[in-house]
């Protein structure tokens, strides 16, 4: 009976609380509607200072930054301050430093705070709380404050970003990275990936691309234990949300094999051939992985006394075809042959057999009868 | 011969033996396979079935089942050993099978080996079997000591252990390989183990599971490559060639009805086994029995249709 009863209650009380939330959302409904309605004349305060603003339609717009409501369409800029009034100053003197974070929030925790690129693209500059209190906490800066990173923004009001573009602000942000990581900054700046970005042109991976999981700064990961991103065992994922194509033909070798069968100290893994801060590209001379002498080296790291003939065996992420690899090529299509025809000499077999078997106790049977 | 059991030659004729009906040789039987070849297969059986279940979970890494059947065996590293020592027992089965072959062939001067290599009759029994498959004749044909099916089985397992042997040998020790063949020979190996496992498992799943368990005259298991013995009234209908000429030729013995397979039947199979029960007269009236003329194909000729199984 208890068993049969809960159902029910339980049906009972989320009606209950559906009513109750239905009601509640249409009280507030209301109430927000009529409060508007009864203030006209005096809109919300502006909360940021209006030096240097002048333009108030540059950012607040129906669709921008901090939009306002669809009834202010085609206002001009001149007509906001009849209504809106700038509110209070900042009550942190410029001269303080640093802020805490919590007072950087109060502006960074809105959705639509964002900044436009010159080349068109936003840049949002939404801190969400919850990103606040759990990523950020929780990752290896966890204990370091807003401005510890962005040292420029340290007091209000402080510069606004001023980039070309997401890979030029991209360059600058790694940048920050390096006043703490030297030594690794001396390996990624010389990179195929650090060449690459600081050029400023291409978004190429920068030290939050492979260090967190959404390529943010604000959620880098530690690079050992269970939370780990570039821990030997899961680093493949890390380096195929970029090379995807690498990634499925190294999933294809014994190394992936290995790796994901929990023990990637045992084999190679993208970092083992490539290295993981110096990532040069295959093609460059002085690289340590070409199609010359020195892949043997990187082989030989794992393979002892592996030739050129064994680096040889190594098809640089790419498929076998009739006159690049060949002997695999053709083995391949053997075996697809000789199992699509041994299969199904076999299934044939068996079910004629078992055909002719049922046919003849049938026969049998009405023979009989 | 071993004291133990009396074993005499029979009284018997070979017209009389032949004419015997299956119902008298339910006792009866044929030894067809002697210690060293049951001894072979069990080897094959436990290291095949010990590769398989090592192996299979390392061709799907993405598969969850087989991420955790890998967790369950004890990890990549101690899945991989136990791959190689199973390797390494199937390889050495190999050995002992081609070393065997050799004596029996070569010393013994016993030719039951050399009846496994394919011949013409072999196709021609291939098409007259889908011919009675398809109803097209009205029985199948007559096959000897191995029928073109068991042939295709054994030369398949004769392939599949060149194949994964050398390929696995290949990717366990791929640069000493590399000292005598191209390197793609690494990459080739990887690929011909992994697909001539699934080929391997398939046909062992399909067809042999069915001939040796599933199929209705066996069901549900033939138990001939462990017991080294087949029961006389279903091996003649089977290998009818072969036990026409070893009633002809007077391979027969005569052991006492119950009692256990001398040891010493098996150095030499194949060899008919009777019991003694059927040395007395009652057996020997063709009248009580209809004889095996009646009851499989051979009375087909008055159109009548075969009957396949017993």
């Amino acid at each position: 009976m208890v068993a049969f009863r809960l159902p029910r209650a339980a049906g009972l009380v989320l009606a209950l609380a559906l009513l109750v939330m239905a009601v509640g959302l249409f009280a507030l409904g209301n109430s927000t509607t009529t409060s508007s309605a009864q203030e006209p004349e005096q809109g919300p305060e502006i909360l940021h200072l209006l030096e240097g603003h002048s333009e108030c339609s540059r950012c607040h717009g129906p669709e921008g930054v901090r939009p306002v409501p669809a009834s202010h369409a085609g206002f001009a800029d001149e007509r906001c301050l009849s209504c809106h009034a700038a509110g209070p100053p900042p009550t942190l003197p410029e001269t303080e430093p640093p802020v805490g974070d919590s007072y950087c929030l109060n502006c960074h925790n809105n959705p639509n705070m964002a900044v436009r690129l010159e080349d068109g693209n936003l840049l949002s500059l939404y801190v969400a709380g919850s990103v606040y209190a759990t990523e950020l906490r929780q990752s290896v800066h966890g204990d370091i404050s807003c401005s510890t990173c962005h040292p420029d923004k340290g007091a209000y009001p402080h510069a606004g970003i001023d980039m070309s573009s997401r890979a030029a602000y991209r360059a600058r942000a790694v940048k920050e990275c390096s006043r703490c990581h030297a030594t690794v900054w001396e390996e990624y700046s010389q990179s195929a990936h650090g060449q690459a970005l600081l050029s400023g042109e291409s978004e190429s991976s920068a030290c939050f691309d492979c260090h967190s999981e959404n390529s943010s700064g604000h959620s880098i990961r530690p690079v050992t234990g269970p939370q780990a991103l570039v821990a030997p065992s899961v680093i493949f994922r890390q380096c195929g949300r970029c090379h995807s194509h690498e990634l499925d033909t190294y999933l294809e070798t014994s190394h992936a094999k290995v790796v994901r069968f929990g023990d990637p100290l045992d084999a190679a893994t993208c970092v083992t051939c490539h290295g993981a801060h110096n990532q040069k590209p295959v093609d460059d001379p002085q690289a340590n992985l070409t199609k010359s002498a020195l892949l043997v080296q990187v082989c030989q790291k794992c393979h002892e006394g592996a030739t050129s003939n064994f680096a040889a065996a190594w098809m640089g992420h790419r498929g076998a075809s009739a006159t690049r690899f060949p002997i695999v090529y053709f083995t391949e299509r053997f075996f697809v042959f000789l199992t699509a025809v041994m299969v199904g000499i076999g299934i044939i077999h068996v079910e004629l057999d078992l055909f002719r078997w049922l046919a003849n106790r049938l026969r049998r049977r009405r023979g009989q009868g | 011969m071993q004291a133990t059991t009396e074993v005499v030659s029979p009284t018997l004729s070979a017209e009389a033996i032949a004419a015997l009906p299956d119902e008298a040789l339910e006792e009866a039987y044929v030894v067809r396979f002697d210690a060293h070849e049951r001894i072979q297969h069990i080897l094959l059986i436990s290291s095949f079935l010990a590769l398989v279940v090592t192996g299979f979970p390392q061709k799907f890494p993405s598969v969850e089942v087989c991420q955790w059947l890998m967790d369950v065996m004890g990890g990549i590293q101690t899945v991989r050993l136990v791959h190689r020592i199973a390797g390494g027992i199937m390889i050495f089965d190999g050995i002992y099978h081609m070393a065997y072959v050799s004596f029996t062939v070569l010393v013994l001067q016993r030719t039951g080996p050399l009846q496994m290599i394919p011949n013409v009759k072999d196709v021609r029994d291939a098409v007259r079997t889908v011919q009675y498959f398809l109803g097209m004749s009205l029985r199948p044909p007559k096959y000897g000591r191995f029928s073109y099916l068991e042939k295709f089985d054994y030369w398949a397992v004769f392939w599949g252990m060149f194949v994964m042997g050398g390929s696995g040998l290949i990717l366990l020790f791929p640069v000493l390989a590399t000292h005598f063949l191209p390197g793609q020979i690494i990459i080739a190996s990887f690929r011909a183990h992994s697909d001539e496992a699934l080929l391997a498992v398939t046909w062992i799943a399909v067809v042999h599971i069915f001939y040796a368990h599933l199929a209705p005259r066996v069901f549900p298991f033939n138990t001939s490559i462990f017991s080294g013995r087949v029961p006389a009234s279903r091996y003649r209908h089977e290998h009818p060639l072969e036990y026409e000429q070893l009633v002809e030729s007077g391979k027969v013995l005569v052991v006492p009805a119950d009692a256990p397979m001398p040891p010493g039947l098996e150095a030499s199979p194949p060899v008919v086994v009777l019991p003694d029960y059927l040395q007395t007269p009652a057996y020997s009236e063709s009248e009580v029995h209809p004889g095996p003329a009646a009851r499989f194909g051979v009375a087909a000729t008055d159109g009548q249709e075969a009957e396949s199984d017993s």
